[in-house]
């Protein structure tokens, strides 16, 4: 391709990243990730006792030592964070209580994860989609104004299509990247069976049905691993098109779902984000241009 | 209502936001691992063949936490984890059976500063794996031994 076209294609995409949508698909998912959020910052802060190896977080060296340790701190940012969350979904002074909303959970998050031996991942896809949801009140808080003085911020168009796109692209990164990394410690035989009826035996919940069926029978156990690792590894592709991003997004809930009921672990936000960003906003696209373009498919994003 | 609300700010922040988070997600996650909130999420990426567990139990037969005689898991199904706060000493290794004297040495070295108001503590250890008999292939427990490790002057 030369160097004319794929200026050409680059304007494109840039153009359609910055089109603007109805907020609905973003606003749910918004309500969605703080209702996680808040679950998670009223969990009581579980602290590992021993010395410190590693920061875990970006935010570790910069953390005095006593915010790690002072419940005092920890608590009263969580409770700020709160009280900004819910003023952020009552739509209330924005962008300020995004902000201060967004800040405060990444705060609170990083004291938790840095009290810890072993990362929480349960808290990065919550952490990011709020970082993701704040840019767009920060960017549009003229536009967002008006549609929300109006009542009609779920029908106009105030939500640029970068904002969706950024939750998907996250979404695909972290499950390609996990993927791949399954392949690079343990190659195509980490699919094998034996692996995952082991963590099911060692930590699942043994009286649902998916957990015994699993333990059951190997054959099945190596399926699902290898639909899992398959699906991961190739996340990445639901960024080039809306019907494969359903398709792959169809796989991941799937598994996720079933980790849920099998291991209990908790990753609600990203649940929630993959069944908003890849399975309900690109069926509504796919509806909203077959009504228009009956047989083309609808370029991504 | 159709009408499309005019941008009136500058679109260049927009854009570093943009390039800045991608770039994050797609370039440095995969340099730092695990670097909150950047993460390749590399949990149960090993392919473990077989997993320790391991009971301690007091003179009444009541369940005590096996982390506390310096024998609990620091399994994690990430084979190379980045540790914040240091994992417990543990004398468990994932897969295998330990022998009665270290059994005996880990518990004794555990309980060294603490102290212990026991006789003596029971310590079962169980290997699962794959159990080759059947047709559907389960798993199950492979090996296991029991040690009575005695406390006294």
């Amino acid at each position: 391709m030369n160097a004319a076209r794929l200026r050409i294609r680059l304007t494109a995409l840039a153009r359609a990243a910055m089109a603007l949508e109805p907020a609905a698909v973003v606003l749910v998912a918004l309500w969605c990730t703080l209702a996680c959020c808040a679950v998670s910052a009223w969990s009581p802060l579980r602290s590992s006792t021993g010395e410190r190896l590693h920061y875990l977080t970006l935010l570790g060296p910069l953390m005095p030592s006593e915010w790690l340790t002072n419940e005092q701190f920890s608590d009263t940012i969580g409770i700020i964070f709160l009280i900004a969350g819910a003023l952020w979904a009552a739509r209330r002074w924005l962008p300020w209580t995004a902000w201060c909303t967004t800040l405060s959970f990444w705060l609170l998050s990083s004291i938790y994860q840095e009290r810890l031996t072993y990362t929480d991942h349960t808290f990065n896809p919550e952490c990011v989609f709020l970082f993701v949801f704040c840019a767009w009140e920060q960017f549009y808080r003229n536009e967002v104004r008006l549609a929300t003085q109006t009542r009609r911020l779920w029908t106009l168009p105030t939500c640029p299509v970068w904002v969706s796109w950024l939750c998907t692209f996250y979404l695909a990164a972290i499950h390609t990247t996990a993927g791949l990394t399954k392949l690079v410690k343990s190659g195509l035989a980490w699919a094998d069976g034996t692996s995952v009826q082991l963590w099911v035996w060692m930590w699942g919940n043994h009286d649902g049905l998916l957990a015994r069926l699993i333990l059951a029978d190997r054959q099945l156990a190596l399926v699902l691993q290898a639909t899992t690792l398959l699906a991961e590894t190739f996340a990445w592709l639901a960024l080039l098109g809306l019907r494969l991003r359903i398709a792959i997004g169809a796989l991941l809930l799937a598994f996720h779902l079933g980790s849920q009921a099998v291991f209990r672990l908790n990753f609600f936000a990203l649940i929630g984000g993959l069944f908003l960003f890849f399975i309900v906003r690109p069926a509504l696209t796919v509806r909203r241009s077959s009504r228009v373009l009956p047989v083309s498919e609808p370029i991504a994003p | 209502m159709s009408r499309r609300l005019e941008r009136t700010t500058s679109r260049t922040p927009e854009w570093a936001f943009i390039v800045l988070f991608v770039c994050a997600h797609a370039l440095v996650a995969p340099l730092v691992v695990d670097l909150y909130p950047l993460s390749t999420m590399p949990m149960f990426s090993d392919r473990t063949r077989a997993i320790t567990e391991v009971e301690v139990f007091a003179p009444d037969g009541q369940p005590l936490r096996a982390a506390s005689f310096g024998l609990g898991s620091s399994y994690l199904a990430n084979p190379s984890p980045r540790y914040g706060i240091s994992p417990p000493v543990s004398a468990a290794r994932q897969g295998q059976l330990l022998s009665a004297d270290e059994v005996s040495e880990a518990v004794l070295r555990a309980v060294r500063t603490r102290g212990v108001d026991l006789a003596f503590i029971d310590v079962v250890q169980r290997v699962v794996g794959p159990l080759d008999t059947g047709a559907h292939g389960r798993v199950g427990v492979v090996l296991s031994s029991r040690v009575r490790v005695v406390f006294g002057p």
